[in-house]
């Protein structure tokens, strides 16, 4: 019999999984205002890209890079980002983990949003955004690491902190202090230039959750890869319906939606679907999406009938697992049973035996910090 | 006495103003025989509609309307009810029909329901309804007095009812004690004169008086207040394959969502819709969800971001049926606001660096 306390720490790993990728999400999504709404930047801004797949001329061959994003701001100037949860504490760990921005310190074809037109910018810096809590000491580390020569980087590596300011109800930004590093944008137009405004006036980044809904709502992920029970909930809630036939949906107007339609779908085909409404992170969908169906079969929720080929027991999954209504009033709630995610994640561990084989998020276990956790 | 009065035959005559005006003197000359209306938008005629539905109908085309024969079940046998349809508005349609029987209110009532989201019921809020009166009060120098009244607190579960007061005060005692207006029947006395009905879905009754000011200025005005909504959730919808969303905006008028607290309410009462599911991606400090509409697969993501407002930002292919049911089931149920469209906005650096 499955131990509660292991389901238990089961639904929880997973439900930290989701809400550490949406708050990549978040995060993303307060960069991507600043470039895209902001009128000072959307006005010289030739690309934010949020899915960013950039080759190198340097390394033809390699796989295209994928960082959390890169904003093209000139033709001359661009910035590619890494979203970071945290270091290792020990130093092996910790060379090793800086060593992954290794791979944005070459010569990067950036998208420029205009027809499939690319561009080399002659010059481009690597933005490293990490939690305010440790952010100090991880910048004094790299600094250290360069300064012996163990960590080489010929383009500016330059770290931001975030933090919630639960006061003002929003994202804060800053660059952290005491680095030798600035952008190198003294071709932007002066009033835009990050290099005066973040290191010269000290100035810091705020965005409030209100500013960034309609980016949130419109772009959905971010270029990390999520984990698959965050695409479920996506899929569940904004794409599978549409995979049901007339005669289905018909059903479904008449009688329970909780009646289970079932959906055959290959990945290919949930691709092509997911595309066709969403056109977001085009052409990169297959993994992702073969992630999610796999860990639905494991839920319980889907057959795989051959490969690439599945069957789905689509339903509304509400009170299907005798989850406790909600209270009259807010206070006597104290989480959601009954939301999706929630419900998903114990579909997924009551068939796992609270043991998960799906890979953890980009997190390593021995982090400085537990980031976005709050 | 017959349970309805079948107008058919000569009393459904050629044009559908000169029948209901017909009917409105059999409502003067019988005291429980009222005209019952039941408005909706649908961009589909509603004739043909109800011709290809799997209801039983028979429809005979009149001059500037049609008439309907309807065959519905009620104890065991088959009963008729027949009704006009015509066309209300640009995308709107009202069926009627004279009776007594609130059997026949609801099948009427049913049948349109049965044909969401094809048909889309108009959800009047209080403030909908205040309006509706005030207007008339106002442009026709008349009085008005609320026979009875029922007002509902959040999710229904406390009732209270009004009898013989000014409107003004139902509504505003209505709003003190945090409850919606439910349904209205009311008197209005003046140069005109008018005994009439009104509920939040939209639907009407005339029971006595002056057809003409019921017709421009109730049932019109139902019916604008719905196709303005309509035509915002219209709108809404994303469009398949493009980035661009189009947000709704709910304006509470005050401030609402003070902590954790109210948060939780907001997310039980979102909980409580029928045949959704809810995702929650944030649930505090801020709120941001995913719900589907089961009924017709309808998406939106739902932000709660400041004090006094939530978004709605419905995804693709949402339709403005389930946007406004939505809308209503978190008036009823939450609290009840103005809904608009929110004004593009230009940000400056400034707005984001002090």
């Amino acid at each position: 019999m499955q131990d509660s306390a292991q389901f238990g720490d089961c639904v929880q790993k997973l439900l930290n999984d989701f809400k550490l990728y949406d708050k990549a999400v978040d995060i993303v999504s307060c960069w991507q205002f600043l470039f895209t709404e902001v009128e000072q930047y959307s006005k010289n801004v030739l690309l934010f890209d949020r899915f960013p797949r950039l080759s190198s001329p340097s390394t033809p061959k390699d796989q295209p890079k994928t960082p959390d994003f890169a904003v093209l701001l000139s033709d001359e100037y661009g910035i590619v980002a890494d979203i970071k949860s945290g270091f290792p504490l020990d130093d092996k760990g910790f060379l090793s983990h800086a060593g992954r921005l290794l791979k944005y310190d070459l010569p990067l074809s950036f998208k420029t949003g205009v027809d499939s037109r690319s561009v080399i910018p002659s010059d481009h810096d690597i933005l490293l955004v990490i939690p305010m809590r440790d952010a100090q000491e991880i910048v004094r580390r790299i600094e250290k690491f360069r300064a012996a020569g163990d960590l080489r980087i010929d383009r500016n590596l330059i770290a931001f902190e975030w933090v919630w300011d639960s006061d003002q109800n929003e994202y804060v930004f800053r660059k952290v202090a005491g680095q030798t590093c600035d952008f190198r944008d003294a071709s932007l137009p002066a009033n835009i230039r990050l290099s005066s405004i973040f290191t010269e006036r000290g100035a810091s980044l705020k965005v409030s959750p209100d500013k960034i809904k309609s980016i949130k709502a419109a772009w959905q992920f971010c270029n990390d890869t999520p984990p698959p029970i965050y695409t479920l909930v996506f899929l569940w809630t904004k794409v599978f319906y549409h995979l049901l036939d007339a005669g289905q949906r018909q059903l479904w107007r008449r009688r329970d939606p909780r009646k289970v339609l079932w959906i055959e779908v290959s990945t290919e085909r949930l691709v092509e679907e997911i595309v066709r409404r969403y056109p977001i992170r085009w052409g990169h969908w297959t993994d992702w999406a073969r992630a999610a169906l796999d860990v639905l079969v494991s839920a319980g929720l889907a057959r795989k009938i051959a490969e690439d080929k599945y069957t789905v027991g689509y339903r509304n999954l509400v009170r299907e697992l005798g989850e406790p209504t909600h209270g009259a009033t807010g206070t006597e709630v104290t989480s959601h049973p009954r939301e999706y995610a929630r419900i998903l994640a114990t579909y997924i561990c009551r068939a796992t035996g609270g043991e998960l084989t799906q890979e953890a998020p980009a997190t390593d276990e021995r982090s400085q910090g537990e980031l976005f956790r709050r | 006495m017959p349970k309805q009065l079948h107008l058919r035959g000569y009393e459904f005559i050629d044009r559908w103003r000169d029948t209901l005006r017909l009917a409105a003197r059999e409502c003067t000359k019988r005291k429980r025989v009222k005209i019952y209306f039941v408005s909706f938008l649908s961009e589909t005629p509603a004739h043909v509609a109800l011709a290809e539905s799997e209801h039983a109908i028979d429809i005979d085309k009149k001059d500037d309307y049609w008439v309907a024969h309807l065959s519905a079940k009620k104890a065991g046998k088959t009963a008729r009810v027949d009704f006009g349809i015509f066309r209300s508005g640009v995308n709107a349609w009202t069926l009627f029909t004279l009776t007594e029987s609130i059997w026949r209110e609801n099948v009427l009532l049913h049948l349109v329901r049965s044909l969401s989201p094809d048909f889309s019921l108009p959800y009047l809020s209080s403030a909908d309804i205040r309006q509706l009166l005030q207007h008339l009060e106002e442009d026709d120098a008349v009085e008005i007095v609320v026979n009875k009244a029922v007002a509902y607190s959040y999710r229904r579960e406390g009732q209270i009812s009004f009898k013989k007061e000014p409107f003004q005060d139902v509504f505003n005692r209505a709003e003190h004690e945090n409850m919606f207006v439910d349904k209205v029947d009311f008197s209005v006395h003046g140069q005109s004169s008018l005994h009439g009905f009104v509920a939040r879905n939209g639907t009407a009754k005339f029971i006595s008086g002056d057809i003409e000011l019921f017709l421009n200025k109730i049932l019109n005005a139902v019916l604008n207040t719905s196709a303005r909504k309509h035509e915002v959730f219209q709108r809404a919808a994303r469009r398949a394959g493009e980035i661009e969303v189009f947000p709704v905006n709910i304006d509470f008028g005050q401030s609402v969502f003070h902590g954790r607290d109210d948060n939780l309410t907001f997310l039980s009462s979102l909980d409580h819709m029928t045949r959704s599911g809810l995702a929650v991606m944030h649930e505090n400090p801020y709120i941001h969800v995913s719900l589907i509409d089961f009924f017709d697969g309808s998406a939106f993501d739902i932000f709660a971001t400041s004090p006094n407002s939530v978004t709605i930002i419905p995804q693709v292919d949402a339709s403005a049926f389930s946007l406004n049911r939505l809308c209503n089931h978190i008036f009823e149920n939450f609290r009840e606001g103005a809904i608009n469209k929110p004004q593009p906005k230009t940000w400056q650096l400034a707005d984001v660096l002090t």
